[in-house]
């Protein structure tokens, strides 16, 4: 779980560069090789900039290290809760 | 909510001074009480509820979701080990941590600890983390782990 977690970290860090934020096209490109296996859309940059700026808490058009925690923790969610889900419907 | 976790300071170094204590759950909490029960957020983020996942594993999942799925793969290995199949107890929050984060916790002395962690994460009180609760836990020390590097950053910088 310490290599996830260290996965989360540089993964951002790769990302941006070194950077504090991620600007759109570092954050497009992140969703494309990271998420494109598991969200619908990641081929499409206007998706993707919907996203962004939904996730822009502070709205200065670039993606923080929070924010980028907020989509991990939405997505993880998600796949967390179709999980328990699909486990009910076998049982 | 806020104020529940920025009571606990933790520090992710063995030194314990190198990188000063860390607010553990800063964010956490303000990111939990939206992406998880606000609706609306859903669609400003650009993915409608149910949220638009496919429906089948990719072949070839990245670093990333190979992550997210590690993390539900062991939140679910532990939480499956009593009558709660969706939730941590107390019991079942220490034997994730000392198995799964056996570093981390190498690093605190105080043997709270996990009693403290456990407190804080359990938002609705009912004496039990369910994942999105555990989210916040990954949350707070990935935020701990990326403060470190930048300290660590800004330290080789000045040398």
């Amino acid at each position: 779980m310490e290599a996830a977690i260290k996965t989360i970290v540089t993964t951002f860090i790769n990302s941006s560069r070194g950077k504090d934020n991620l600007d759109s096209k570092s954050f497009q490109k992140l969703v494309q090789k990271q998420f494109s296996g598991t969200m619908e859309d990641t081929d499409s940059s206007s998706a993707i900039k919907e996203m962004q700026r939904g996730l822009d808490e502070n709205s200065d058009g670039k993606v923080s290290f929070e924010e980028y925690l907020s989509l991990i923790g939405y997505v993880a969610n998600a796949m967390s809760e179709r999980k328990c889900g699909s486990n009910a419907d076998a049982s | 909510m806020s104020n529940r976790v920025q009571r606990v300071h933790v520090s992710l170094t063995h030194s314990g001074a190198a990188a000063g204590a860390v607010p553990f759950y800063k964010t956490s909490a303000a990111l939990l009480s939206h992406f998880c029960s606000d609706p609306a957020l859903l669609h400003r983020i650009g993915l409608p509820q149910p949220c638009k996942l496919k429906q089948l594993p990719a072949a070839m999942p990245s670093d990333l979701e190979t992550a997210m799925q590690l993390l539900i793969t062991v939140f679910h290995r532990y939480a499956a080990k009593d009558d709660h199949n969706n939730t941590l107890s107390r019991r079942e929050l220490r034997l994730l941590m000392e198995n799964e984060l056996s570093n981390f916790l190498k690093s605190q002395k105080d043997p709270h600890t996990i009693d403290k962690i456990m407190k804080d994460l359990d938002a609705n009180g009912d004496g039990q983390v369910d994942f999105e609760e555990f989210v916040s836990l990954v949350v707070g020390l990935s935020v701990a782990c990326e403060q470190c590097y930048q300290t660590h950053l800004k330290k080789t910088a000045r040398q």
